[in-house]
């Protein structure tokens, strides 16, 4: 029997592939033969492990085929040719209408994504869904068949022991208040949000403070936007890192003195388990999956107003008992999400 | 009061209301052709065919 995953897009450092790749390890170090196969793999990244989903031949009826749906993607319906016993991870899909203005054929990709997740209701034998409120939605669309939830990603935890890297932390430990949001800069998690909040901080509260967003930049029409209003509203200090080293990742999360999330959708939201991990208080907008995640630690937002949010932010800044209050919280809840796992 | 005079009033207007998205004429349009069809536009495709022919070495 053959353990085979299948995802439209691999790539090493993100959620989902840190969390196919776990179980890549899981299965085998239980003594499953486990496989990966997808349509594209980051070029950037050496993974020989991953193959290409044409390769996937002599699939038995014993064998557990894995698709891991997160994207509108021809490999999604390719995998129901296969007889054998087949589990869907579902793990969101982004709403399209985020994307409409901004680049034509993601939009039309994740539409395909929702349309492909109807078709597909019925055609497999387990349905997991990344979070409660992933399995709303799956319920929403049409799924009548028993979702099961597996309430946090596989984080490849030891990794975060590594060594930071050195020239971030030099830079970036200068004084200056550090205000950070990790995540794909696209238009779903409201980096323009971010920057008002930020902005309004800098001008009115403190000049002393910095942003930080570090993300795949590769959105170029949205980046180009959020760098336009960063100049128009005359914020200083806005860093776009685009696409970074784990090493890197780890400093910025060392020097940051507040996580800034006012994402609209998140099917999970793994960033905030990495804040919590790294003692970094969280200020997150509630919205999709978000309060799931942080499950009452950190500091949940019901609406986007800067002022509320600036009180907020400058309360853990200046005020150490609050501050240490959120993190013995956050460490809690990360402890709780770790030993699930 | 202290701590309210600390806090003006919010003066940073919102991206949306400073930056109207330059959005083409061509990208509404295929927006709305995959919302009415869920195909790719013709130019699109000319396109990924001319993409591919170049690749394959056939360009003509």
């Amino acid at each position: 029997m053959r353990i085979i995953q299948v995802i439209g897009s691999f790539s090493r450092g993100d959620a989902i592939g840190n969390h196919i790749w776990e179980l890549h390890k899981k299965f085998r170090s239980d003594g499953y033969t486990s496989e990966i196969y997808a349509q594209y793999k980051n070029a950037n990244q050496q993974l020989d492990a991953i193959r290409e989903i044409g390769e996937l031949k002599s699939v038995t009826p014993e064998d557990v085929l894995i698709l891991h749906m997160c994207f509108g993607d021809r490999i999604n319906k390719y995998v129901l040719k296969f007889k054998c016993r087949r589990i869907m991870v579902y793990h969101n899909i982004t709403p399209p209408e985020f994307l409409k203005n901004y680049d034509v054929i993601f939009y039309q990709n994740c539409k395909r994504g929702y349309k492909q997740l109807k078709q597909l209701i019925g055609k497999f034998d387990r349905v997991i869904a990344m979070s409660e409120y992933n399995k709303r939605e799956l319920m929403k669309i049409g799924y009548r068949e028993p979702i099961e939830v597996m309430s946090s990603y596989l984080i490849p935890y030891d990794e975060y022991n590594q060594e930071p890297d050195a020239e971030v932390l030099k830079t970036y430990r200068d004084g200056k208040k550090n205000f950070l949001f990790v995540g794909r800069v696209v238009p779903n998690k409201k980096h323009e949000d971010i920057i008002r909040v930020f902005a309004y901080y800098q001008k009115h509260i403190d000049p002393n403070v910095r942003l930080i967003l570090v993300g795949n930049t590769g959105l170029k029409t949205y980046v180009d936007d959020l760098q336009e209003y960063v100049r128009l509203i005359g914020a200083r200090d806005v860093i776009f890192t685009g696409s970074v080293s784990f090493a890197e990742i780890i400093a910025y999360y060392k020097v940051a003195d507040i996580f800034l999330c006012m994402s609209e959708h998140e099917g999970f939201c793994v960033p905030l388990i990495e804040a919590m991990m790294f003692d970094v208080p969280i200020v997150a907008y509630a919205a999709a999956a978000v309060p799931e995640t942080l499950k009452n630690v950190g500091i949940l937002l019901d609406d986007k107003d800067v002022i509320i949010c600036s009180k907020l932010i400058r309360a853990i800044l200046e005020d150490d008992k609050f501050r240490n209050n959120i993190i013995v919280k956050q460490r809690d809840r990360f402890s709780t999400l770790k030993s699930k796992y | 009061m202290e701590q309210e005079r600390d806090f003006p009033e919010n003066d940073i207007p919102r991206m949306q209301d400073l930056i109207k998205r330059k959005t083409t004429m061509t990208d509404v349009l295929y927006a709305d052709l995959f919302q009415i069809y869920d195909v790719m536009p013709s130019p699109i495709k000319k396109l990924a065919k001319g993409l591919k022919d170049i690749l394959k070495g056939r360009k003509e």
